[in-house]
């Protein structure tokens, strides 16, 4: 499959990540090498196999009813203290919506 | 005291027979281990020597960190700038359990850019040397841990392991370093690569440290649900059960084309001396070995792309205030990561997109599956299955500029990543002065006997 210079502009987009048009160069070239390679996998045969999604199968994990919050070793308030931004116990962003 | 050859053991020899005490360790590491990382750059920061009194299992033993595992109060910084200045808010899991047991963290050390690549050339902070030849890179990710062990700067460390990150800079620097079966560490406060895969290990100067530190580490965590309810034996009394009567599986594969031949003839050596010393040797195969690295670098991008959305300029990390919220996360981001992170992000949206998802995602998850099932039928019959580390010594720092032939390094490290299985690196010799790895991998949750067949080596 050919990778180009639109799909890194769609792609960098749907990222956000802001690209100088060198970069976009570099990595259009860079990305296509590396999708040449795996491409490969087109190769085995994987009818009637099944996605491997978690390598242990461990399934289904669940916490007792009744302790929403099973450990007090991480604290809100101090996960919110990181933000560069924030009112009390928000973190504040900019507007997306304008008034007018 | 003599501090190139100082392990867990004689560290805890030296401070119970009072031959030094916590103080002076601390300082006299400390110093040497600041005085050689001017030529090295092992380390990103130091900690400060504690006059505190410990008790526990490893009471006043110094363990270096690699700087993607956080430590509540200190900057953890994965290499990237987006983290530069980030403060640690808790303590992982792994973290927590060696301060119960009293270790003092000496220091963080260097990594590729949030653990992404395989040289430590990624740092944002600039490249670990290899202790050996300083022109040559330590291997990556975990490239600081490893060259601070092989050095003497640090007694033993914590890497992680995602495609080969601990393996790898343990095989090129001359160290034993250990990537626990998926879910045996827990996650929690390990700073997420690509969270199926990602695992937290000892990088040690002997099999027994990295039994010692295991030991500790490890074991079910409420904070990681894929942490793993197995049983965790009693490693340091299984190292000695020595390979006798134990069936080695070697895989053709593992030989193929690409393998540098002397880097071979090390390693099939250290074969033959496990067969005189009891075990079974028989050949095996492990068809889809080629497949490895495709596959790693179709889950590991996508897996990459989705964690690291996270920094956004909002919530924590480097956050460049720009006109509106999009710019904020278009500067933030294009200020915060390197080439290889975005690289990274580019390759997982896009294999992660509308119409080319189940081509390249779903695909490599199947091809996972077989990858595994080459293991599982391996193991039926044999115990343990051993090859080479890296296809090559330690190559020069800026010898490798495209992305592929980087990758390429994890040819023999990325299919026990794949499967999930618990695998080792230790010493077995050396090409023009360089350390070669042997690479041993055991069946999931079966790191005992992983370690007993790389400790019976070790010691013959």
């Amino acid at each position: 499959m050919a990778f180009s210079k639109e799909d890194i502009k769609h792609i960098a987009g749907l990222a956000r990540l802001r690209l100088t048009a060198q970069e976009e160069e570099d990595y259009t070239k860079e990305v296509a090498s590396i999708l040449n390679f795996v491409d490969q996998l087109q190769a085995v045969k994987t009818d009637n196999i099944s996605p491997l999604y978690q390598v242990t199968e461990i399934e289904n994990v669940l916490r007792p009813d009744g302790q929403p919050y099973p450990s007090d070793r991480v604290k809100t308030s101090a996960l919110v203290d990181l933000a560069p931004d924030k009112d009390k116990n928000y973190v504040r962003v900019k507007a997306i919506l304008s008034r007018k | 005291m003599e501090l190139a050859n100082l392990t867990i053991k004689r560290v805890q020899a030296g401070l119970s027979t009072g031959e030094f005490t916590a103080t002076e360790l601390q300082q006299e590491l400390g110093d040497f281990a600041r005085q050689k990382d001017k030529d090295l750059h092992a380390f990103l920061s130091f900690s400060d020597p504690e006059a505190q009194i410990r008790e526990g299992s490893l009471a006043n033993v110094p363990i270096a960190v690699k700087d993607n595992i956080l430590i509540a109060g200190g900057k953890t910084t994965a290499a990237s700038k987006i983290l530069e200045n980030y403060v640690a808010p808790y303590d992982a899991t792994a973290i927590s359990r060696l301060r119960v047991a009293g270790a003092w963290f000496q220091g963080k050390t260097n990594l590729d850019e949030f653990a992404m690549g395989a040289s430590t050339e990624n740092s944002a902070f600039g490249a670990t040397r290899n202790p050996h030849d300083p022109t040559r890179v330590a291997g990556g990710s975990s490239g600081g841990s490893a060259a601070a062990v092989a050095s003497g700067q640090a007694v033993a460390a914590l890497g992680s392991d995602t495609g080969g990150s601990i393996r790898l800079p343990a095989s090129f620097c001359g160290v034993v370093g250990l990537k626990p079966t998926y879910g045996r560490v827990s996650r929690h406060g390990l700073i997420a690569m690509a969270s199926s895969f990602d695992q937290i290990g000892p990088i040690t100067k002997t099999v027994e440290d990295a039994a010692i530190l295991l030991a500790i580490i490890a074991g079910q965590d409420e904070l990681d649900a894929t942490s793993a309810l197995q049983p965790i034996e009693d490693y340091e009394v299984r190292l000695r059960e020595g390979v006798v009567g134990k069936r080695i599986g070697v895989p053709t594969e593992f030989f193929a084309e690409g393998l540098d031949p002397a880097v071979a003839k090390v390693v099939k050596k250290a074969i033959t001396e496990l067969e005189a010393l009891g075990a079974r040797v028989g050949e095996i195969t492990l068809p889809h070995t080629k497949y490895a690295v495709p596959t790693y670098y179709i889950l590991v991008p996508s897996e990459v792309s989705a964690n690291v959305a996270r920094y956004d300029g909002i919530k924590y990390g480097l956050s460049v205030q720009s006109e509106n919220l999009l710019d904020t996360y278009l500067d933030s981001r294009a200020q915060g990561f390197g080439a290889e992170v975005r690289r990274r992000i580019i390759l997982g949206t896009y294999v992660l997109s509308s119409g080319y998802f189940e081509a390249y995602y779903a695909k490599a998850q199947k091809v996972r599956r077989l990858i595994k099932e080459d293991f599982d039928k391996a193991f039926e019959n044999f115990d343990v299955i051993v090859g080479p580390t890296a296809p090559t010594p330690a190559f020069k720092i800026g010898e490798k500029s495209d992305p592929v032939s980087m990758y390429l390094q994890d040819i023999y490290t990325a299919p026990a990543s794949l499967a999930g299985i618990p695998a080792i690196s230790i010493p077995c010799g050396q090409v023009e002065g360089l350390p070669v790895g042997l690479q041993i991998m055991g069946r999931q949750f079966d790191e005992a006997t992983v370690l007993a067949t790389a400790y019976a080596y070790e010691q013959r």
